[in-house]
């Protein structure tokens, strides 16, 4: 079968430092697929590459055989892939549903049906009772399952979530483990960056290990934790410290 | 769904009565003329005050819902009287058409301006309205054949609502500056409620966000500035047809740019009654000020300008709207 998003030798320089150095690897329907490595690895340029917000040096971005590279990033959203922020982005004006409804605008012109979405997205992620209250007020925790909410009220093919579980109390951290399941079971094509490993091995089928813009390693997940080369990355083994 | 139940009851009465003093408001105003007959310093006060109130409604449109502040807007309303004057003086256009037209080339000026500006974030874009503005004026001023710093006379003719001229009996041109800004006002509440309305205030909270959900930010700016402009291009219109002359200091000013956007900021930014209560509140100043200190009043109605100004952004930064609202300000 052919991968649904396909990640081809794909490369970034800032000035001196090669952010993202031909990293390839490729992501199959229903799969979830988390990209692990230590600060700086270079996981965030490739999000970035990948939805679009950063332009690659070389390399493509293909989503269902359709080349996505060189599109503007809201085209690519439209197409079917959308990102979550590292930092919830929520549009603070507005309510916690006000928020959905846009979302759901990217799919349908009526508002009505819209907010009928936005209402069935807020209920997926457990957020249906904070309808009415003011985006501006949620906290870190609620933050992140809005931008979840969001995302998928656009009704996307592959979602990329930058670090769901980051400043996340640990009470929360399994409802989204376990709201991430869901949508998997939904159909829909997961890939996490994410640095609390342990919670990820649960929810991976596979991880993708990068650090200094290289791919370290691919594989199942306690395989890729156990790996040397990761192990020494996160340590700041002396084999990376000349970059 | 008992939480939608209960926060559904209290809007839907809230409407009924929002709707009531609409049409309260409405009935009055459409009857005020019978009374006003004889008194041409109110008939006049009020129909700059609905002119001045669409204008609001325009800029809003671009400033308080899509995020982007212009102080250039009357460039819009001069290129709208200055197209159908000299549509009117050249091949004899009937104004009605003469102001489609005018809005059509504001529309497609703002959309220009928008293409090289909506680059520019806050207080740039702000500056780069403002001098283009104050271009097209000194260009304006300076050239002959749109009658430079000499201005323009509009051609007179036989009164009647097709001509768009009345001359001795001037209600007609309160109920016209009526119905725009209730055409206005409609134009902004329908965009309001629809993916428009939606997307734009998302794109006003956060550009990238927005576009991580698939809208382009550009095009949805570029709709609104050329939709804003077109609306204040027909005010220009109308005000060639209500004073039967423009010049560049009565069409394209800076005072004028700022007025705009003043009644919008005063009456409460982002919503629809703001510009509304805004022009009620400044325009009255504005013209009293002017016979009670005559002479000086064009100053001092500018001091008072700045005295609520001040009051408004210290007291209430969301506009005077907002203290009739339940969470003093902003829209939902």
């Amino acid at each position: 079968m052919k991968p649904l998003l396909e990640i081809s030798n794909v490369s970034r320089r800032f000035g001196g430092l090669l952010a993202v150095d031909s990293v390839s690897f490729d992501v199959a329907e229903g799969e979830i697929v988390g990209v692990v490595g230590p600060n700086g690895a270079g996981k965030s340029t490739l999000f970035g590459i990948v939805c679009g917000d950063i332009r690659p040096g070389s390399g493509e971005v293909r989503l269902a055989g359709a080349r996505l590279t060189g599109l503007s990033s809201d085209r690519i959203a439209r197409n079917g892939l959308v990102r979550t922020f590292q930092t919830p982005r929520p549009f603070t004006s507005m309510t916690f549903l006000g928020n959905v409804v846009v979302a759901a605008l990217a799919r349908t012109g009526d508002t009505a049906e819209a907010k009928r979405r936005a209402e069935r997205a807020l209920d997926r992620v457990g957020l249906l009772g904070f309808r009415d209250a003011p985006a501006s007020g949620a906290s870190t925790g609620q933050r992140k399952r809005l931008d979840i909410a969001r995302a998928i009220a656009t009704e996307p093919r592959v979602l990329l979530l930058d670090e769901p579980l980051g400043g996340v109390d640990p009470g929360s951290i399994d409802e989204i483990l376990a709201l991430l399941q869901r949508l998997r079971e939904d159909g829909m094509t997961l890939v996490v960056i994410e640095h609390n490993l342990e919670a990820l091995v649960r929810l991976a089928d596979r991880f993708v290990a990068m650090a200094l813009g290289r791919k370290l390693a691919e594989g199942a997940p306690r395989e890729v934790m156990r790996d040397p080369r990761l192990v020494d990355a996160y340590l700041g083994g002396e084999g990376h410290e000349a970059a | 769904m008992t939480i939608a139940g209960a926060s559904l009851a209290p809007p839907v009465r809230a409407e009924w009565v929002r709707g009531g003093l609409i049409a309260l408001l409405l009935a009055v105003l459409l009857a005020l003329p019978l009374f006003l007959a004889a008194r041409p310093f109110e008939l006049r006060l009020l129909t700059v005050m609905f002119l001045y109130a669409a204008m609001g409604q325009a800029w809003n449109l671009l400033a308080g819902y899509a995020g982007q502040t212009s102080l250039g807007h009357g460039m819009f309303f001069g290129i709208g009287a200055y197209t159908s004057t000299m549509a009117a003086i050249g091949i004899g256009l009937n104004p009605w058409l003469g102001g489609l037209l005018g809005s059509a080339v504001a529309a497609s000026v703002g959309v220009v301006i928008g293409l090289a500006c909506f680059r520019l974030k806050g207080h740039y874009f702000v500056i780069a309205t403002l001098v283009l503005a104050e271009s097209l004026y000194l260009a304006f001023a300076d050239w002959e054949w749109v009658g430079a710093a000499m201005g323009l006379d509009l051609p007179i003719e036989e009164p009647s609502l097709l001509a768009f001229q009345f001359h001795r009996d001037k209600r007609p041109y309160y109920y016209l500056a009526l119905a725009l800004v209730v055409a206005a006002t409609a134009l902004v509440v329908w965009l309001d409620r629809r993916k428009m309305g939606h997307v734009l205030r998302a794109i006003r909270d956060d550009e990238e966000a927005t576009r991580s959900l698939g809208f382009s930010p550009m095009r949805y700016k570029l709709i609104a500035m050329a939709l804003s402009a077109g609306m204040i291009a027909f005010c220009g219109t109308f005000y060639a047809q209500f004073v039967l002359f423009i010049d560049p200091p009565s069409v394209l000013s800076l005072q004028l740019s700022v007025m705009i956007a003043l009644v919008a900021i005063v009456g409460g930014i982002g919503t629809a009654s703001g510009p509304i209560v805004g022009a009620a509140v400044l325009v009255t100043i504005s013209e009293y000020a002017r016979i009670w200190f005559s002479g000086s009043g064009r100053n001092i109605d500018l001091m008072l300008y700045g005295l609520i100004i001040m009051a408004v952004s210290v007291y209430r930064p969301a506009g005077i709207v907002s203290l009739f609202g339940r969470r003093g300000g902003g829209r939902r």
